[in-house]
């Protein structure tokens, strides 16, 4: 087959795939929703030879997280934390929230000012369950389609292998900043309904206004948001090495599970401020006065850092893979 | 180009990056910060010059940023750090200062996710920790505010601590006496301002200190940061010193502290003597070991409730006094049985425990490790070392504490030390 052949058949090809990928079951080969979109896409691709290009592909990853059940179970799993941690709040604790609110952030505060629910969820998401769901979409990405049989269509279509990965990775940058956006309104709906809402006190004991609280609870998301994006680069360039979606979202999910351990070991205090999740508590810095920024800017400097160095590392590995199935 | 050659540049350019990164993460924040001048032209001045320029800081308004690193070689606990001026014993923390004359004083310590602040305003002194969401509120006795102060719990002066630089200057040069060598060590650069660094060394051998470093701002005498080094070498075992510093006055309203709505509010006031003279809490004796969380118990605690009464003797002078007191007849052994055993190491719970168990608790956590045994002509003991800290156990029920090494505290217990001038009656 002569490359002005592949030109011409790649198209219908990778249609068909991506048709039954965005369907999210691969069972089906065909699926309707979506079947007009690469149409209007190949007409696009005619006036702008360029741009719109990119953008239908950013369209259709975008749809290919969020359209799939596996997503919404997560982001469920995630809405229900904190309706979980209000009700256990509100029905089961005895004399507002225990002696020094055991062992989990913010807690004591809660039962008096349900924005704190925010807080105190996004604390007890942070270490473990939003990188679990970030894990799974990651390790997802590429060797998802590989496994699938639909990588090598993606890219026999005119997509380019550093624009996959570049729209692969903003497809997981919206992931994270919408499961962390889930799990901070789903807390604030359910802080709103359990427990008396009204002004704030800060963690040194000044006390600020909801509509400024509120402002702080978005900085504070967006920063737990950021937190997850090294380990979201981590995770695509797991996924670059397999062709087995699972044992990519196991790899990644396992590295959340050791960094754990390693920051737990106060011997290994040396390799701390290495680790992606050193500075994932840093949110908490904006709850104090004056706000205290050189934790938040150090997190935002580790997890550049990251998604640079795994970035060039899923670079390397994707432009020389053979793409074989 | 051959695949061979394109495939290990492309393995050589994450690696790169990795590098860069992790180059500008470690040297990053310096290079950004006022390092042009690592060593200002100052004035030249002797040591005496500098310790008068220390005794005559007129400064009484002061706010920042105070960063405290401690490494004692006390058992490091796993987990968050602790907020409790008892927490400031191991780990780094960073606290907010803010100073305005002798009647009004904030310090904020910072930890994960929390805070513990102290807020002294004229007769009212507050404390509000984040995380039990509690505050504590003292009412000083009119006109005596300075002289109940010293007495009040949860200030971490009284902890044995120094949580300014300030107060560790003073502490360090009020102990310096004639077994003490002061030198001036060339000038630095501390929180942006330029400093005199002053050495502060042992002139004798024997002790597990290796010396100090005081940073006194050039300007204003105030000093900015202290050092402490171990003989042993390694990380310091203290290191304290503003990374952020103003000589303006804060605002007032810094001062003024309100109880957030929904903490809970503990009511206290002392008399003159520094004397509890009600409690809140009708009976509930506010800090009654809560101190110990970690099982940390201070040295006076400790020494009142081992000694049974019988004085405390105090052996040499200077960086090698070394304390004895006798613990109750028995307990000496038990801590010997306690040694062959499991150590109780990092017990939280020990606050929950009967006075004396936390108090034996305390010593093995407090040295976090199994002592070796040592014999001599004086009998035989245990001794326990850390990096800062000595402290001999032996079976005769004698205790002896010292910063220096072991071979002290054995001819302190044979008695060729000479007892310390003055200290014997404590």
């Amino acid at each position: 087959m002569s490359p002005t052949d592949v030109a011409a058949v790649a198209p219908t090809e990778g249609t068909a795939a991506e048709v039954a990928e965005r369907g999210g079951d691969v069972a089906k080969p065909t699926l309707g929703p979506v079947a007009p979109e690469p149409e209007a896409k190949a007409a696009e691709h005619a006036t702008h030879p360029y741009l719109p290009r990119a953008r239908g592909l950013l369209l259709s990853e975008m749809r290919l997280v969020f359209r799939r059940p596996r997503t919404y179970a997560m982001l469920g799993f995630l809405a229900v934390v904190p309706v979980l941690l209000g009700v256990a709040l509100r029905y089961f604790t005895s004399g507002g929230g225990g002696q020094d609110g055991g062992g989990l952030e913010f807690v004591s505060q809660v039962t008096n000012n349900g924005l704190f629910l925010v807080f105190a969820s996004l604390a007890a998401t942070l270490p473990f369950f939003l990188p679990m769901t970030v894990g799974v979409v990651a390790g997802d990405a590429i060797a998802g389609e590989a496994h699938g049989g639909t990588l090598r269509y993606l890219l026999v279509a005119p997509a380019g292998r550093v624009r996959l990965l570049l729209v692969k990775y903003a497809g997981l940058v919206a992931f994270c900043f919408a499961a962390t956006f889930t799990v901070a309104l789903s807390a604030l709906a359910t802080g709103a309904v359990l427990f008396p809402m009204g002004d704030v006190p800060l963690l040194n004991g000044d006390t600020i206004a909801m509509d400024e609280a509120l402002v702080r609870a978005l900085l504070i998301a967006a920063c737990v948001a950021v937190s997850l994006l090294g380990l979201a680069a981590i995770g695509l360039f797991v996924s670059t090495l397999t062709g087995v979606p699972v044992a990519a979202m196991a790899t990644t999910v396992g590295l959340v599970i050791v960094s754990a351990i390693l920051a737990s070991i106060p011997q290994f205090h040396a390799l701390h401020p290495w680790l992606f999740s050193d500075q994932w508590m840093s949110f908490g810095d904006l709850l104090r006065a004056p706000v205290e920024t050189s934790h938040v800017v150090r997190n935002i400097e580790v997890q550049a850092a990251y998604t640079l160095v795994f970035g060039a590392a899923a670079w390397a590995r994707m432009t020389d893979r053979d793409v074989t199935c | 180009m051959p695949a061979t050659l394109r495939t290990a540049g492309k393995i050589a350019l994450p690696l790169g990056v990795a590098g860069l990164a992790a180059g500008a993460i470690a040297y990053g924040p310096s290079a950004f910060a006022d390092d042009s001048d690592p060593h200002p032209q100052l004035p030249t001045l002797t040591a005496e010059q500098v310790v008068a320029k220390i005794a005559d800081a007129k400064t009484e308004t002061l706010s920042g940023a105070v960063k405290i690193s401690t490494d004692l070689g006390l058992p490091a606990l796993p987990g968050r750090g602790d907020t409790k001026p008892t927490g400031l014993l191991s780990g780094t923390h960073t606290l907010r200062v803010a100073v305005d004359g002798p009647d009004r004083q904030r310090v904020g310590i910072q930890a994960e996710l929390a805070e513990y602040n102290v807020v002294h305003n004229g007769r009212d002194v507050w404390t509000y920790d984040s995380h039990s969401n509690t505050v504590t509120h003292t009412t000083l006795p009119e006109g005596g505010a300075k002289a109940a102060l010293p007495g009040l719990d949860g200030l971490p002066s009284n902890l044995g601590l120094a949580a300014t630089p300030q107060e560790a200057a003073k502490k360090l040069l009020d102990a310096a006496g004639p077994s003490t060598k002061v030198t001036v060590d060339g000038t630095a650069k501390v929180a942006g301002r330029s400093v005199y660094q002053l050495r502060v060394a042992p002139a004798q051998p024997g002790s597990l200190l290796a010396g100090a470093t005081v940073s006194v701002d050039a300007e204003t005498g105030v000093p900015l940061r202290v050092v402490v080094d171990t003989a042993k070498g390694g990380a310091p075992a203290v290191d304290v010193g503003f990374t952020e510093v103003s000589f303006n006055a804060p605002s007032r309203d810094t001062f003024d502290f309100k109880p957030p709505s929904g903490a809970k509010v503990e009511e206290k006031s002392l008399d003159k003597d520094g004397k509890n003279t009600k409690d809140g809490k009708g009976g509930k004796d506010g800090k009654d070991g809560k101190d110990g969380r970690f099982g940390l118990p201070d040295l006076n605690q400790l020494t009142a409730g081992l000694s049974g009464g019988a004085a405390p003797k105090a052996y040499g002078q200077g960086w090698g006094t070394v304390v004895e007191f006798h613990v109750p007849k028995g307990l000496s052994t038990m801590l010997g049985a306690l040694n062959d055993k499991a150590l109780p190491g990092t017990d939280k719970d020990s606050d929950k425990n009967d006075k004396g168990k936390s108090d034996h608790n305390g010593v093995a956590a407090l040295l976090g490790k199994a002592g070796t045994k040592v014999t001599g002509p004086w009998g035989n003991g245990t001794v326990y070392t850390t990096r800062v800290v000595s402290a001999m156990v032996t079976d005769d029920g004698r205790v002896l504490v010292g910063a220096v090494d072991a071979a002290t505290l054995q001819r302190a217990a044979a008695g060729e030390l000479a007892p310390a001038p003055g200290t014997a009656g404590r």
